[in-house]
Formats: C-alpha cells, structure tokens, sequence
C-alpha cells in the first residue's frame, strides 16, 4: 500500500515531460494504482468489516494452531512437590516488589501443544473448556500482564484440571520446558481432580516441585497452609462446594466419628440459623464459586492478599453478603472505651459579626471545668476579628481561624488545633447553657464517645399524607437528632463530614445555608447504627433577650427547608439511618428529693 | 487527444489515489484506535489469551462421573484411618493422633497429673496449672478426661537455662497415663538453645498435641498445636492490665511512625533482620535502634557499626517510644517470637511483624490482619513505604483492634490457658465451635459460648454487624420465696403490672419458697401465660439459670417484693432495647475504693454516680443466665448460694467485665425507691444486719477472681424525653412515673 502511494504521489510532478513512448510507464503507474487498490478493497471488504479485522487473530484462533513441543524422552523431570513449602521459603516476593495498587500481575503462557517423542500427546482431552474459560477470565482481568518480566504469578497453558487425563510423566517434563519454570517458583497450578488409583492422593501427583496449587479436595496432610489454596470441584453436574478457607457461617463440619450422633447435632441447630447458613452458601456460591472465572478471581485474589496482608481483604469483607451490608454497621469508634476526664474538650464556636454575643459565649463557656480550649471559628472574610486585647480574658487557650469562604461545613472542619477527641460545636447565641449542663454533657459524652451528645431533641416523622419525611421541633417523647447549635461529639466525625459525606450533601448544606446539623446526624447514625445522646430538659435554644426573630428557628419556611433536607438525605443516603429514641439523660439525682448542695450537677432544669 | 488520454489517465488515478487514500486511511486509525485500546487495558504489548473457536471437552467426560473411578471404594473414613498409621509425629492431625471418644461421655474435660514430690515447677507454670485447676473444664478424675496436662514444668527447654528439666524423657515415659502423648497437651515457651534454636523439645512428645511459643509454620502442625504468644515471668496470672489505649485521637498518627529498640545479635541465627534495621533508621519519625551490649563477650564480636549504634541506643526510652509510636516493629530474635509482641498489643502501637515463617499466636482464630502489619523480612527497605501507605481509618481501626486482643486473650496468663483450652475445645465440638466472628469482635471468644446458641442473632453482642434488632418482647422472670397467703401481697400486683406491659411475652414464677406450690387458680388471670416452675434446689443461682422456657431476648429479673407500674416497664423495656448488651434497672449501687481497710466498699446511699443495678427489677438479655450459669465457677455460685445473697452484684461484676461498660439506671417512681431503700418490706433480706456486710466481703471475693474491678462508673440516669417538664401531662408518653 505504502508503495503504491509513494509511486502516486511521484506521477503529477511527471506530467509536464510526458511523451508516448511514457505511456507504457503510466500504463504501469496505472495497473499499480489499481493493483494496490483492488489489494486494499479486498482486505477492505473480504468477509470481515474493519473492526472485526483487529479481532480476527484473536477470536477464530484454533486450539490446533498452537506450536507442536515434542519432549525429549531424557527431559528433566521437576521434584514432586515440597511440603514444606510456605510463602516465605518457596514464593519469590522480590518478583511481585512494591506497588502501589497492591495488586500481584500475573502472566500465563502462550498455548503450546506438548507431545511424547512418538508424537503422543500428554493429555487426553488437551485444553479444557473449563481450564480454558479460568485462563480466559484471568486474562481479561486486572491481574493479568502480557509483559512477562513483570509477572509476579505464572499459570502454566498446561491443563492440569483433571489428573485422569493426564500422563504424570510427560507432562511434569512439560512443567519443567517452560521458560520460566525455575523450580516452579511463583507457578500457579489449577487441579479440581486430584489422584488416581491406587491410593488416590489428595493432592495432584505431578512433580511440580514449588509451584503453588489451588486444588480440590486437598487433606490436612497435602494442603501447604498458607501456600495452596483450596478451591472447590467445579461440575456443572453437582454443587459440590468444598470450602476454600474455614467458613463457619455456612456449613456444618462433622467428624466422621460423630456420624451416629448426626442427626441430633443437625437437629439441634436453631432454624434461625439453618435460614442463616443457607442464605450464607448460597452466597458463597454465588460470589465466589458459581463458575470457573469466580473460582480463578478469588483464588488470585487470596494469594495477593497473602503478598500484600496489610491492604487484604478482611474476613468480614469475605464472608459478609451485601445485603447483609445494607443494614448492618461496623462502627469505627468500635472499642468500648470511657475516655478519662482529664483531656477535656474544645469548644469550637462559629461565629460572623456577633462579637458582643460571642463574648459572653466565651465568658460563659470558660466557666465549664472539663473546657481545654476554645476555638473561634471566623467566618466573616469582610471583617478582621477584634484585637487581642479585647477578647475575654479566659484561663485556658483562645485560639481563632479565619475561613477562606462563609460556609457552614466550616464548623465541622478537623482543625489541627482540636487536639482533644472531644468537640463540644456552639453557636456564637448559645449563652443559656448553664456550667452544670455543659459539664454534665461532656460527662455523657465520654460514656457514649461514639455518639452525638446534644441538648434540644428533634425527630422525624414519616409523613403518610404525603408519603414523605417531614420534620418535628414539637414537644415530642422521641428524639431522633439533636441539634448542633451545642453537641459534644468525636473528633472522627469532622473528618467523616469534612471527607467522607456522601454524595453532594456537604455542598448543599453550604449552598443553602441551612441543615448542617441535619447532615451530622444522618452521618453518625448511618456510620454507627446509633441514636444520639439528649442531655437534660432543654427544649430550645431561646435567648431571654432575643427579639421576634428567634435566630433562624422560628422561621416557617426554615422549617419546610428542613423537612426537604430530611428527604434529600434520606435520599442521598439510600436509606433512613436515623434512630429514634424516648429517653433523654439526666445526672442520677435529678430531681430527687435530696439537697440540691450535695448534686454534683444541681444547676440543671431549665428548657 | 493525447491531451485529453492524459487527463483522462491523470483523473482516473488520481481518483483511485483518493479512494487508495479514503480506504487506507480509514483502516489506520481503526487499527492504531483498537491497539491503543488495548493497551489501556494493563499496557498489552503482546495478545492476552486467545479466545478459542474450537469447541473443547470438559475437563471431566461425562462418562467418567459415574465411573467407579469417582466413586471411590473407601469411604474417607477407611482412607484416614490407612493414613493415621502414617500421619503420626510431625504429620500429627486431631484425626490421627486424638482420641475424640474420650470426650464424647463428658464433654471437654481437663485433667492435671498430680504434683511429683521434689519436681521443681516454675512461676509461670504453675500459674498455668493453677488456672486450669480454676476454671470449669477442670477434672480431678483421669477417667473422665479428654486432655491431659502434664505436672512436669516443660516451658523452657533450652539446655543452657537454670529451668530446664533433666530426665524428662523417662519421666514422661513412666507416666501410666501418657499412652504415647495421646490427647495430652504440652506447654512450652522455649526450646532449643545456641546455636540452632531447634523447635525440639529434647524428649519424645509422642502424639501429644503442642501448645507452643515462637512455633515455625514449617513445624506447626496446623488444627493439632496451639501457637502461644511469649509471656514473662511477671505476667500476671488473673486479671492483667488494661490496654494503654484511653482515647482515639484524630489524627491517628503518633510522634513516631515506627520504633523499634532491642539486641542485635551480630551473627548466626536470626540476625540478619535486626543487623539490616539501621538501613531504614532515620532518627526523626523511623527510630530503630539496635545495641550489640548483650552476652558476657560483647566487645569480641562486635563490628564496626556497635559503636554508633549503642551510642543512639542509649538515647531514646523504650517506655516512650512505645507509647508515642504509631507502629511497632516486632523483628525476630534468636527465636522466631519475642516479647516485643506482647508489648506492642498492649500499648495500642500496631505491631509490624518481621518473622518469616512465624505461626501467629492463636492464628487458627485470630484474624491478625485486622490488628497488625504483617511484613515481610525479605522486603525490609519497603516497611517504610509500606506503613506511610496505611490509611488513617486503617490505623484507627488496626489500633482499636490491638486492644480488644490485649484484653480479650492475652493479658494474663490464664486467659491465654483458657484461649487455649477454647480453641481445642472448638475442634473437639466441632458443631458448637465459634465463628470467625465470635473470636475477631467484642467480646471476644472467652465471653462468647458457642455451646449456647450457634445463631449469633441470640447473642447481645452482634445486633449491629448482623443489622437486625432483639425480639421486641420480654419474659418476666420473678423469684418468690415467701407462701402465698393474701391476695394483696405484692407478688400478685407485681404480676398484674407486669403482665399488663405491651412488650411482655410471658411471666415466669420461679418458687424457690419451702412451702408447696400454691394451687393454679390462685394465680391472677392474665392476659399473657404465667408459667410456675418449682426451684430445685431452692437456691439464689436457680434465679439465672437459663431455663428454655425463656424464648425472648430480653429477661425482665424481678423480686417478689418490687413495686413496679406498667409504665415503667414499658419504659425500661424501650431503653433496653436501644442496649441489648447491658443490665437496665432502676434502683442503683455503687462501689468505691476504701483506702483506709485496702479493699472495696460497696455503698447503697444515694450518690451522684453508680455502678451496679439490682437484679431484683432489671432487664438483661438471657445470655447472661447462660453466662452466669457457665462461666462462673462453682466456687463463686455456691457462695451466692450459701449466703442467698449478692447474687446481683455477681451479675453486674460479669455483664461489666463482658461489656466494659457501667448498667443503665432508669428512672422509678418514688414509693419503689422508698421500700429498696428503707429495706421496710416484711420478707426482705434487706432488713437482715448482716445482709451489708456480707455484701460488702462478696465484692471483694468477686473482685479478686476476676483478677480486677470489673465495675464502672456512670453519672447518668435515662429519663423519658418530657419526664418532669413543665408541659401538659397529656402530652407525655410515660405520665405515670411522675405521678406518686
């Protein structure tokens, strides 16, 4: 084609010195051009369109094609394999080294088809269907690399599947042909059919010296712990699963010796947990066994997570059916822990322009004995904060931070300057709390460190009318949220709201200036599964001196807002993670009929 | 007309150039698209495997299923019982060298030989031997047991140590019951000495199984031995310390990312890690420091580097950089285990283990990705990288889980035995064994007996990863000691209340009175079934057996004397809900250190903390009567027993030592605290003198079996939402418990 073109391009600039006896030479130039052309058109248009023609090689490639090896009678034959064999001793990690997808490559060689010197071939059924659908999958996933010095894993074509197929000898010998073979080090073996008469061993026959194998039907004796992985027999015939790693969850393990008391031991087992181990294999099955590319993937995928231990996968994330998922939780403040008193907390106050009111915040807040530090989040970019010499004078450390923009996420930012786990979030009007009640919400906080400790209650209500969420700021027996006009929570949950908010819901709450504390909750319940802490009486966060407009709170539309926004998190959230609760804490001897002067927190009881 | 042949010739091939071009073209970047979208997928240079045309066989004929090729001869059975001749010694496995029917008659038991007269028995086992001796699964009698434990001290089996045990051998073989080590099990921390550190024990351990420390996974012999952590002499044998863990900080990272501080031996085995630490040593936030002063001839061996290094080693405390690292570098000393393990786990600094070839302690059922960094000796250049890569969510969780393994198996000597001891017992009952689960979360596999329920869903603790909630209804249990002679007595309001609760599902009356039980019709009718059963031995540990009747999660333990109102039942019923775990009741008491007597004090004054709700009208899950009945040893029911007494404190010191956290009290009404308090009721135990003090010695006794104070504190009460605000009445749920 190339030439053609290049002979072409060379006729214009011919033209003008044309005479007859050129004809012949374009007659030539001519039937070239034409050649070439009816070349490229029937490649062009030959039974395959163009996009079929990359694929062809790949696609209608016949197993027939695959080179001939003829065995030498006299080639090396592999040890039988080590026993001793572990990940340490036999697997060359140095081939996998460091990176950062923590993810092993693995290489499986050219098909080749491997004859005796009388041109016998070694197996009796060649490449399998099975064998081959596993290489198939494995070559389409993310393990797998062409570039074979790069391999950390190798899996021979040799279809080692079935051992009644194959002549031990022969095709050991082709084990030990392959170019990287090397003692088998970092090979990769699929057995689901394991010995032959007369003694059947548990474990494939065929010397194979260090390879690893991923067999069926290993013993206690024949399987390497930690080195083979046990994979279940594969049949379309049965579902024969027999489990790779111990599942407990999924089936029920009886000696042998214990047969005669079988059917009392099943009998004994609760039906709850017959319906729970049943929907637990099938799960298995379904995830991890169901066909042969499940079986290939999750076979890699345990011996990566053996290469790489700290980024594998953890038993919950192997054993725990999604749906299960959906309404379970692991919180990650999981470690039942009373915090000491001793570290106190940081109140952290968000404030604008309302420097007379944040003042007598801070005068009040400093009054708490548990308060490490108080930190003044400056919201206003317009205005500079008061000079130093004016803020309150206060016994422990004031620290303030300017924002870059007036947003309301800005509250629930993990500032390095929060040095305490506990964060006690305070408007800059909150100036009715009393030393008593704040204290005695730390104190409540650090018995439920894991959840929201908050004062007026909220809840939400299922609308049946509209069939939509609706909120509910009356006095109601439940609580399903608090506000965070003044919480105590964990440090951790800065980070979650800064990092870790789901979908677009930090920047909706910024956008419209409402519901960050409707935020907060649905992200503590749907993360720990756990209602929030009401502490004391408080109702409402009314100020004796505010005037008709009571802050943002009274107003109605604030309230439809808020009533969207449960809808929108719920929705976000994909589910209705907050609980409801009908109790509130109290310190013990609230309300007793005890004198006030002996109650570690008397002053308490205002709404 | 040459002109014009010539144009014609020139259109013409200029025609066929542009569809030359057209076709080409369009062919090219075709073809330059597809490779290039090959090679995003992994950077393929050459074809990934081919997708075969040919129709293939099935890697097992059809015909050859129902051959009897496959349907082999033997049963499994007859296949081991051909291998256990074979598969003895170092191929040792539970179904070749342990007898399973010597557990079948009485369950897992446990006996200890006698002690020998003049055979020396170190600290540390004798503190092994003494919490067998103390727990449940011990025996005195061999025919009933189904594992032996030796009296002869084989911890330390390094010939060159002043504990080392001569003539072990033929103690051992005249032993009448050591039938070749069959179903014994043999404790060691060390064996083998300079300069190899073989795994053997210098005498024949037959089919004994091996409960071991610093084992090789080249030895271990897996489901048969135990691999042990290495303790010291001065771990504790009860109780043990807490965690270090107080708080968890965010950020998680501490002033060190990885320490590590320890001998260097120079040469032989084991070495070549510790020699190699000073490559990643940075001296800012990698502080690994080696010294080579150890051994009397020191100064002979040393290299060029000793000096240097002990130099920096004489730097930095030990104590303070395990307490303000991130990670812990745990390398392999002469053996494959070393205290630094121990060490780690304790003080929350994630253990970065560099052993190859080490079976982790209790690697059967513990998970030790969940709570370490397992590296790899060969890679030491990468843990840097590798531990920098770790997410803070890891960190945070890995640290956490650090100390629920601390607390939950390792702390103490006895925890340890008795995680040993539970892992074998699991093999033995294989149907009744602990799921992964059980063993990898709170509360660990000590607290959670799988004898009791195979369903988790039965258990308090795993609700939330289960994602399901606790039957929403209760079953009253109450315990009557006095006759039933008048209709006004407060057993029969009691029942009425109760019964009236919308959450309870039936009431049981336990009739621990010496007075025959009352005729059925003077039972009150009501609307849920009422169900008398007769104590049998009329004893205070009868009120917490887990009798089968009880079908709901939630018990409600009552006295015959509460006074409670239907609302405040409904009431703690829906606080309990929201803590399965825990007890919820209303009247509380509190403990207090007494530092003048050095002992507990046990107080029932109103304080403005508690720790410890009454049994005598609480709700708790109905585990706990499992617990209670199977967990605590005899010696402390029988006390409880004898003293028909303090059975509630019993309660509370084990639900706080499951939960590590304090009960909840809920509100009552005022009359009910009023007759706990004055202790005025007729039949109460309360009035009896003694009944304080007794108390009093209970807590301490309690407190010195569990090895620690269990109990602690809350300052809070759960109140309903409106209880006591100045609202209409009507308003609120709960109204009744205002009223008086």
């Amino acid at each position: 084609m190339y030439t053609s073109g290049k002979y072409s391009s060379r006729g214009p600039a011919l033209i003008p010195r044309m005479k007859t006896k050129h004809r012949i030479y374009y007659i030539t130039l001519f039937s070239v051009v034409l050649l070439g052309l009816i070349a490229t058109g029937m490649f062009q248009f030959w039974p395959h369109s163009i996009e079929s023609t990359a694929d062809w090689t790949l696609d209608k490639r016949s197993v027939h094609d695959a080179p001939l090896i003829r065995l030498p009678v006299s080639s090396p034959i592999p040890e039988r394999g080590d026993l001793s064999c572990r990940m340490h001793t036999c697997f060359d990690v140095y081939r996998c080294g460091y990176n950062p997808k923590n993810r092993i490559k693995v290489y499986i060689y050219p098909l080749q088809r491997f004859v005796d010197e009388l041109g016998v071939p070694i197996s009796s059924t060649g490449l399998s269907r099975e064998y081959n659908d596993l290489l198939s999958a494995i070559s389409d996933s993310d393990f797998y690399t062409d570039d074979v010095t790069r391999a950390c894993l190798f899996i021979p074509s040799i279809d080692v599947l079935n051992q009644n197929s194959l002549r031990i000898r022969e095709t050991a010998q082709a084990l030990a042909m392959l170019p990287r073979w090397d003692k088998g080090m970092n090979h990769l073996l699929f057995n689901m059919l394991p010995g032959g008469p007369p003694d059947y061993n548990t474990a494939l026959d065929v010397p194979r010296d260090r390879a690893l194998l991923a067999g069926g039907g290993f013993s206690t004796w024949t399987y390497r712990q930690g080195y083979d992985v046990s994979i279940p027999v594969y049949s379309p015939l049965s579902a024969d699963v027999d489990l790779p790693e111990r599942q407990p969850g999924a089936s029920v393990v009886i000696p042998e010796e214990k047969l005669s008391e079988m059917y009392t031991i099943l009998k004994s087992i609760p039906h709850r947990q017959v319906e729970e181990m049943q929907r637990q294999a099938r799960w298995f099955w379904e995830a991890y066994f169901s066909s042969m590319k499940a079986i290939g993937l999750t076979t890699l995928q345990i011996i990566n997570d053996r290469i790489y231990p700290y980024a594998a996968r953890t038993y919950e994330q192997w054993n725990n059916p999604p749906v299960v998922k959906w309404s379970s939780v692991n919180s990650p403040l999981f470690l039942p822990l009373i915090p000491p008193r001793a570290p106190g907390f940081t109140a952290v106050v968000l404030t604008y322009d309302r420097v007379e009111s944040l003042f007598r915040v801070i005068t009040e807040i400093s009054k708490v004995p548990s308060l490490a530090k108080l930190l003044v989040v400056w919201n206003n970019q317009n205005k500079s904060p008061p000079e130093e010499t004016l803020w309150p004078k206060i016994s422990v450390p004031l620290k303030v931070v300017r924002t870059k923009e007036n947003k309301l996420s800005n509250r629930f930012f993990p500032y390095d300057e929060i040095e305490t786990e506990a964060v006690l979030a305070i408007d800059d009007d909150i100036i009715m709390l009393t030393s008593d009640e704040l204290q005695f919400g730390y104190e409540v906080w650090r018995e439920f460190p894991d959840r929201l400790v908050g004062y007026p209650g909220r809840l939400h209500l299922w609308d049946h009318e509209m069939g939509k969420w609706k909120y509910e700021s009356e006095w109601t027996n439940e609580v399903s949220m608090v506000l965070t006009g003044a919480a105590f929570y964990h440090k951790y949950f800065n980070y979650l709201y800064t990092y870790k908010m789901p979908g677009d819901i930090k920047n909706w709450v910024d956008a419209h200036m409402n519901c960050e504390d409707i935020a907060m909750n649905f992200l503590v319940a749907n993360i720990t599964g756990k209602a929030p802490i009401k502490v004391t009486p408080r109702k409402k966060f009314k100020c004796p001196e505010c005037t008709a407009i009571d802050g943002l709170s009274l107003d109605q539309t604030h309230m439809v807002e808020r009533s969207e926004c449960i809808n929108k998190f719920a929705s976000v959230f994909g589910t209705m993670p907050l609980k409801v609760v009908e109790h509130r804490a109290d310190p013990v001897l609230y309300k007793d009929d005890f004198p006030e002067k002996l109650k570690s927190f008397p002053n308490i009881g205002s709404l | 007309m040459q002109a014009k042949k010539r144009y014609l010739i020139l259109l013409s091939a200029g025609a066929c150039l542009v569809l030359l071009f057209y076709l080409g073209g369009v062919q090219l970047p075709a073809a330059s698209r597809s490779r290039h979208d090959r090679s995003r997928n992994g950077h393929r240079l050459e074809q990934p495997w081919p997708h075969f045309s040919d129709p293939l066989h099935p890697f097992l004929p059809w015909d050859q299923t129902d051959t009897e090729d496959y349907n082999l001869h033997i049963s499994p059975r007859q296949k081991r019982d051909i291998n256990t001749s074979v598969y003895k010694g170092k191929r040792c496995r539970m179904d070749s060298c342990f007898d399973f029917s010597l557990c079948r008659k009485n369950g897992f038991k446990v006996y200890v030989y006698p002690q020998q007269k003049g055979e020396k028995i170190s600290e540390s086992y004798q503190n092994i031997l003494s919490t067998i001796e103390g727990s449940r699964f011990y025996t005195s009698d061999p025919g009933q047991a189904c594992l032996f434990v030796l009296s002869l001290d084989t911890l330390d089996r390094d010939q060159l140590s002043p504990q080392y045990v001569h003539n072990l051998k033929t103690k051992v073989q005249n032993l009448p019951l050591w039938n070749d080590g069959r179903n014994h099990l043999i404790f060691n921390l060390y064996s083998g000495t300079w300069p190899d550190y073989t795994e053997d024990l210098g005498f024949d351990i037959g089919q004994a199984m091996l409960a071991k420390a610093s084992i090789s996974t080249e030895n271990f012999r897996p489901n048969f031995d135990v691999s042990i952590p290495l303790f010291s002499k001065e771990h504790p044998r009860t109780g043990g310390e807490r965690g270090y863990l107080k708080y968890n900080s965010i950020p998680p990272f501490r002033k060190y990312m990885l320490v590590f501080k320890g001998k260097r031996y120079l040469t032989g085995i084991g070495s070549d890690t510790r020699n190699a630490l000073y490559h990643v040593h940075n001296a800012e936030d990698v502080v690994l420091l080696t010294t080579c002063k150890h051994g009397k001839d020191w100064q002979k061996h040393k290299d060029a580097r000793c000096d240097k290094d002990n130099a920096e080693y004489d730097k930095y405390d030990y104590k303070e950089m395990l307490h303000n690292s991130t990670f812990c570098l745990v390398p392999r000393g002469r053996r494959l285990g070393s205290f630094r393990f121990l060490e780690a786990l304790q003080a929350a600094c994630v253990p970065v283990m560099l052993s190859n070839g080490w079976e982790l302690p209790f690697s059967e059922i513990i998970d030790w990705n969940t709570a370490a960094v397992i590296g790899d000796e060969r890679l030491l250049l990468q843990i840097p990288t590798t531990v920098r890569s770790i997410h803070q969510d890891k960190i945070l969780s890995l640290r956490q889980q650090t100390q629920f393994l601390w607390e939950a198996y390792f702390s103490s000597v006895e925890k340890i035995v008795l995680t040993t001891l539970e892992i074998i017992q699991d093999r033995v009952l294989e149907h009744a064994s602990r799921s992964s689960l059980m063993w990898n979360s709170h509360p660990g596999g000590l607290f959670a007996l799988p004898q009791y329920s195979g369903y988790l869903g039965d258990f308090p603790f795993y609700y939330d990863t289960l994602g399901i909630r606790p039957y929403p209804k209760f079953t009253a249990v109450i315990h009557a000691v006095s006759p039933l002679v008048s209709q006004s007595q407060p057993i029969l309001k009691l029942l009425a209340a109760v019964a009236k609760s919308q959450y309870c599902a039936q009431i049981i009356v336990l009739w621990n009175c010496d007075k025959p039980l009352p005729a059925k019709h003077r039972w009150p009718a009501t609307s849920v079934p009422v169900i008398v059963i007769e104590g049998e031995n009329k004893v205070m540990s009868s009120r917490f057996l887990p009798y089968e009747i009880i079908v709901t999660d939630a018990v409600l333990s009552l006295d015959e004397d509460t006074v409670l109102s239907t609302t405040e039942v409904d009431f703690a019923f829906t606080v309990w809900q929201s803590f399965p775990e825990r007890i919820v009741g209303y009247p509380a008491r509190s403990h207090f250190w007494d530092s003048n007597k050095e002992r507990w004090g046990y107080t029932s004054k109103w304080t403005n903390d508690y720790s410890m709700v009454l049994t005598g009208a609480a709700i708790y899950h109905r585990y706990y009567h499992f617990l209670y009945t199977n967990y605590l040893p005899t010696s402390l029911k029988s006390m409880v027993d004898q003293l028909a007494n303090c059975e509630d404190i019993l309660m509370n010191f084990l639900v706080s030592a499951v939960t590590k956290l304090p009960p909840i009290k809920v509100t009552q009404k005022k009359q009910y605290k009023e007759t706990m308090m004055g202790q005025s009721s007729r039949a109460s135990r309360w009035a009896d003198p003694d009944h304080f003090a007794q108390r009093q010695t209970c807590m301490n006794k309690f407190a010195s079996w569990f090895g620690a104070m269990p109990l602690v504190h809350s300052q809070m009460r759960l109140d309903p939402v409106l209880f006591k605000d100045q609202v209409s009445i009507l308003r609120k749920k709960y109204r009744d418990i205002e009223r008086l």
